[in-house]
């Protein structure tokens, strides 16, 4: 009879923790707590997704994301004698919120227009079931709300983007171009300028 | 002599913790500094004693702006007894202050509700309510997403929504977020550099 007791004890202890685990991953998946839930996903938590091309009017389209599960990627295509260097790793949990965070102020901030800068950079920014965010601006130290979210990205990736000097330039360019387009810019846009030149002389 | 060298890199370490996570920018603000300050369009609005309000005003006056609702289990509470500790750290100065509670719950938070909700925290909060179209339109300006999680009746449910304090200047702009968790003290010293940064936009 004791021993019935016992196993029955037994029994019941491990009927009601199991019981008791299946109602709260149940209720976990109900209602997330964090406060960065709000982009919580088939029971996964999901992140902005942040897209940016960074490139100077001679260089390679260099390209840096962060992944809806927090994967950040990076390819810098080869240049010169450079190799291309590319890969892709998953943050921690602490990065990722402070890159959420970053990513949030985008959202908010209006966008400040490049100045005839060196390096230029296009930023998209995505949370899911918000309005997406663009941004065409100048890398630099200058504090913007999208320059501290690529800073902040940038010092994840392990490899250093291209960023050549160049001898000729435009004052505004697309870093989402390839390299060859803009260079082929470059050169008609020097044409333009000597042909105009020849004409005033 | 082993003791102390230990207690020095241990107070070292927390030292270390602490700055790292008052999230300080390049921008000099412990909190988020949006940049350029950002126009919001006023909506519509009811404040707890019923009175009709254009919102954000453009009032001279420097505003706190916290989203939530008044059943809110857990964080809209913890926002609001970290905007009194405010408050009461200020002392004087915190007159000097607006500081609005904006019901994202047009369903169930009524003006009645909403005095009781906020007075029951300090006095000199406002809470806010009105017509859901108007609060979805201050909810796109502030770029908020609130999602409805639907319990077993038409009244039981929760509401998921972002959890900033904003910080809007005298002329009604948004100038700095603050995660719900920011220390007290890291909002007070950014109160202080935005009236200095104010102060010497005008002398120009």
């Amino acid at each position: 009879m004791k021993m019935f007791a016992i196993k029955f004890n037994k029994i019941v202890s491990v009927l009601l923790s199991v019981l008791w685990v299946g109602t709260a991953s149940a209720v976990d998946k109900e209602k997330p707590i964090n406060p960065f839930d709000y982009n919580f996903c088939g029971g996964e938590r999901v992140y902005p997704i942040v897209g940016v091309n960074i490139a100077t009017a001679c260089g390679p389209r260099n390209q840096i994301a962060l992944g809806r599960r927090g994967k950040i990627s990076w390819v810098f295509p080869a240049y010169g004698s450079e190799l291309e260097r590319s890969g892709s790793f998953r943050l921690t949990d602490e990065q990722l919120d402070e890159l959420s965070l970053y990513a949030e102020v985008v959202m908010v901030s209006n966008s400040q227009a490049p100045d005839n800068s060196h390096v230029l950079y296009k930023m998209g920014v995505n949370f899911s079931a918000r309005k997406p965010a663009y941004v065409y601006s100048s890398m630099n130290d200058e504090y913007t709300p999208s320059n501290k979210l690529l800073h902040a990205m940038q010092s994840h990736v392990p490899d250093k983007p291209k960023l050549p000097e160049c001898e000729e330039s435009l004052s505004f360019f697309d870093p989402t171009m390839r390299m060859e387009d803009r260079l082929q810019l470059i050169k008609s846009a020097n044409n333009t300028e000597r042909q105009k030149l020849a004409k005033q002389q | 002599m082993k003791t102390t060298f230990l207690k020095l890199i241990l107070l070292m370490v927390v030292v270390w913790i602490c700055n790292s996570t008052a999230y300080a920018t390049e921008s000099g603000y412990q909190g988020l500094l949006v940049k350029p300050a950002k126009s919001l369009n006023p909506q519509s609005m009811v404040d707890h004693k019923g009175q009709a309000i254009n919102f954000p005003q453009k009032n001279g006056n420097m505003k706190f702006v916290f989203f939530g609702y008044t059943s809110c289990p857990d964080v809209c509470p913890m926002t609001l007894s970290r905007i009194k500790q405010l408050i009461k750290k200020l002392g004087p100065t915190a007159d000097k202050l607006e500081y609005y509670f904006v019901s994202i719950d047009p369903q169930r938070d009524n003006t009645e509700q909403l005095k009781h909700f906020v007075s029951y925290y300090d006095k000199s909060i406002t809470g806010l309510t009105g017509k859901p179209r108007s609060i979805k339109a201050l909810e796109n300006e502030f770029g908020i997403l609130t999602r409805k999680f639907q319990g077993k009746s038409a009244f039981a449910y929760t509401l998921e929504h972002s959890v900033f304090i904003y910080l809007l200047d005298e002329q009604g702009r948004l100038r700095v977020m603050y995660p719900a968790s920011t220390p007290v003290n890291a909002i007070i010293s950014d109160i202080e550099l935005l009236r200095k940064n104010n102060n010497e936009l005008v002398l120009r």
